[in-house]
């Protein structure tokens, strides 16, 4: 058996594609359910996120890639010809290998976001819950977890904002620590600030509002973010003086510095103003100003590249981890296949063993047959021991000078025993 | 054995300061074993102070070297409380060398000292408690002070928008509310030292220039109440709270480098 992972990313196929091939939340149960019920694959894993969808098999069929590839299609009708170049197929150690990339967040369009970990988690639990899962996949599942969790933790792959967004929320972090109970001020409800918003709204405890020039925009922002309330530009002044944070995304400058001026003298916090606009929405003074600390698109993005710069120098340090994992899988994985044969072995030699014993013990009191019985199994289990778990040691281990499960059944003549 | 002690405390604060920079420089939340063994080492160097209290019959910071173990333990006693009343346990790093240092620099004197057989003079209670108090509120002054200096520096970066290289824990909002509670325990420790202090300097042969000491710390009082009161109720002024923290760490500085000499020496 041999594991298997077929499937379509963004660095493969552009976003028109991708779409087609997505799979909803609600679906991807069932797929998974179709095509482990198809026969030919032991155990079915499906991730289906908006930059991937990728079926991983485990299957003892010699075309399993092919397979793999031609039952998802037929669950995306309207995806592309699996004759175009859109495709990943990768089989054994390299299918591993990409999934504990693909947790790691090495494989995702933004390097080491961390939204893959849980994107992974969730389709191990479906993969579960549908019980299309077996011992291979669901230990490469936890591979690749914990993989993901180490590379997070151990290295800096994740750390610091890559978007904008996230850069004000470091920024927040810095001045005011925690958010809770203090008040987040988006203005704007473009791309932009609805980029700074979804950010911003993950903050634990903080108030967000949003104005806009067009309230109905605002309400729109806010619904779609799940929490905040919607405000016109009307009474942004008043606004402005009761939040901790105001973002500013806007086309135009919707503060006069003297305004902001007037704010800053009533206040008794600071007040952290994020201006992503272009042209600036906020007067440079206010920097200026005490109390006032002012981030503007420059800042952010020093952020930014230094962030990148950082994950980028931790990549290395991910892949070594990666590479110990992985190793530590295969090592589980040909461990697992020496499994079989020992089997077999200790079935034959078992035989053997009754064999004898019944006949030696044919004329011996019942407490004597009893004993040989245990005697001669121990006598089989310590000679066969050694040789069990060397090529047990030897199939983990991949070390030249240690037998191989096919020399075991080689010298036994397992196999000839199992035919017969 | 107090001497022993003592002198073993430093190797604890210095692995606690380790791992508690280390932690920084990972960007991860102190380790679980440093955050007891720090509170831990506190515990043992009041054990230790209270042994040598025990062995001479006077209290424990008697010569310079002692005093010095007492403000070292003074500091780390008031970070841990500050700790523990603002949940920020990010800057225990600098906190805990410096303790180590002052210890340190205490050792080879407390040790001198335990060779020296106890004496029977008779301890005066009430400058006892002056010196203790006065160690206490130097300790801290000194926290306040280094704490506003921090907030200083993170007020500057932040002012300039230059917050690269950040390093998990450090916020405005923390260095503010510990520089708050720094005062404010400062405040706390040097009202009754300020009242003892002017107890002993109206009192008959009070030495020279304790007059200048008590005046120093009604202005360390004064420069500390003001800071909190900044802190308090005009956070927005921070950066002059902070400013005020710093200054009268300075002040204290100068108290222990030039005024104190000038006690010890009109005492004798």
């Amino acid at each position: 058996m041999d594991l298997v992972q077929v499937g379509i990313d963004h660095r493969l196929a552009p976003l028109e594609v991708r779409e087609r091939l997505a799979l909803a939340t609600g679906d991807v149960a069932a797929v998974a359910r179709r095509i482990h019920a198809e026969q030919w694959a032991d155990e079915v894993l499906l991730i289906s996120t908006c930059n991937r969808t990728e079926l991983y098999v485990a299957s003892p069929a010699a075309r399993a890639e092919d397979l793999a590839l031609t039952a998802l299609l037929r669950e995306v009708p309207e995806a592309p010809a699996a004759e175009t170049d859109y495709y990943r197929k990768q089989r054994g150690s390299v299918a591993a290998h990409y999934l504990l990339r693909v947790a790691s967040g090495l494989q995702s369009a933004i390097l080491g976001e961390t939204e893959i970990q849980g994107q992974v988690r969730a389709a191990h639990t479906v993969a579960q819950e549908a019980n299309t899962l077996g011992p291979v996949l669901d230990r490469l599942c936890n591979a690749a977890l914990h993989t993901g969790k180490r590379a997070r933790t151990e290295t800096a792959i994740s750390e610091g904002g890559v978007s904008h967004g996230s850069a004000a929320l470091q920024v927040v972090g810095r001045v005011y620590g925690k958010m809770a109970g203090r008040t987040v001020l988006v203005i704007g409800a473009g791309m932009i600030a609805t980029q700074a918003a979804r950010s911003l709204a993950t903050l634990e405890g903080a108030a967000l509002r949003v104005a806009n020039r067009t309230r109905a925009r605002a309400e729109h922002l806010v619904a779609d973010l799940g929490a905040g309330e919607a405000h016109s530009l009307d009474h942004l002044e008043q606004h402005v003086a009761e939040s901790h944070v105001a973002v500013f995304a806007t086309g135009a400058q919707p503060l006069p510095h003297e305004t902001l001026k007037k704010i800053v003298s009533k206040r008794r916090e600071p007040l952290l103003l994020v201006d992503l606009g272009l042209p600036r929405c906020i007067d440079p003074r206010a920097r200026d100003l005490p109390g006032i600390f002012l981030f503007d698109l420059e800042h952010l993005e020093d952020l930014v590249a230094e962030a990148l710069a950082s994950r980028r120098a931790a990549v290395p340090d991910v892949e070594a981890i990666i590479d110990e994992e992985l190793q530590r899988y295969r090592g589980w994985y040909k461990k697992r296949r020496a499994a079989p044969t020992i089997r077999s072995l200790h079935a034959w030699a078992e035989e053997i063993r009754a064999e004898e014993s019944a006949y030696a013990g044919r004329d011996l009191p019942a407490e004597t047959q009893a004993t040989l019985d245990r005697v001669t199994k121990r006598l089989v289990n310590r000679l066969l021991g050694r040789a069990a778990s060397r090529v047990a040691r030897g199939a983990e281990d991949n070390e030249a000078n240690l037998p191989t499960p096919e020399h075991l059944r080689h010298v036994f003549g397992l196999d000839e025993n199992e035919e017969s | 054995m107090a001497a022993t002690l003592l002198a073993l405390i430093v190797a604890v604060y210095a692995s606690v300061a380790t791992a508690y920079i280390e932690a920084r420089r990972r960007r991860e939340a102190a380790p679980r074993w440093a955050r007891i063994a720090g509170p831990l080492g506190v515990v043992l160097h009041f054990a230790g102070l209270s042994l040598l209290s025990a062995q001479f019959g006077r209290s424990p910071f008697g010569t310079t070297s002692e005093a010095l173990s007492f403000l070292a333990f003074a500091l780390i006693a008031l970070y841990l409380v500050l700790e523990l009343v603002t949940r920020i346990a990010s800057h225990g790093g600098s906190f805990y060398w410096l303790a180590t240092l002052l210890t340190a620099v205490a050792v080879p004197g407390v040790i001198e000292n335990a060779q020296v057989a106890p004496t029977d003079t008779p301890a005066d209670s009430l400058r006892t408690y002056h010196v203790g108090l006065g160690l206490l509120s130097t300790a801290a002054v000194l926290v306040s002070g280094l704490l506003g200096a921090a907030y200083l520096n993170a007020y500057r970066r932040v002012k300039l928008g230059d917050i690269r290289h950040g390093i998990r824990g450090f916020s405005l909002s923390g260095f503010q509310r510990l520089a708050k509670s720094a005062s404010l325990l400062g405040v706390v420790l040097l009202v009754p030292s300020l009242v003892i202090g002017i107890e002993l300097t109206t009192s008959d042969g009070a030495p020279k220039g304790l007059l200048l000491l008590t005046l120093l710390t009604a202005i360390l009082l004064a420069l500390l109440a003001v800071a909190w009161l900044i802190w308090w109720r005009r956070p927005l002024r921070g950066k002059t709270a902070a400013l005020v923290n710093v200054a009268a760490a300075v002040l204290v500085l100068v108290a222990i480098v030039v005024v104190h000499p000038l006690v010890i020496r009109g005492a004798a």
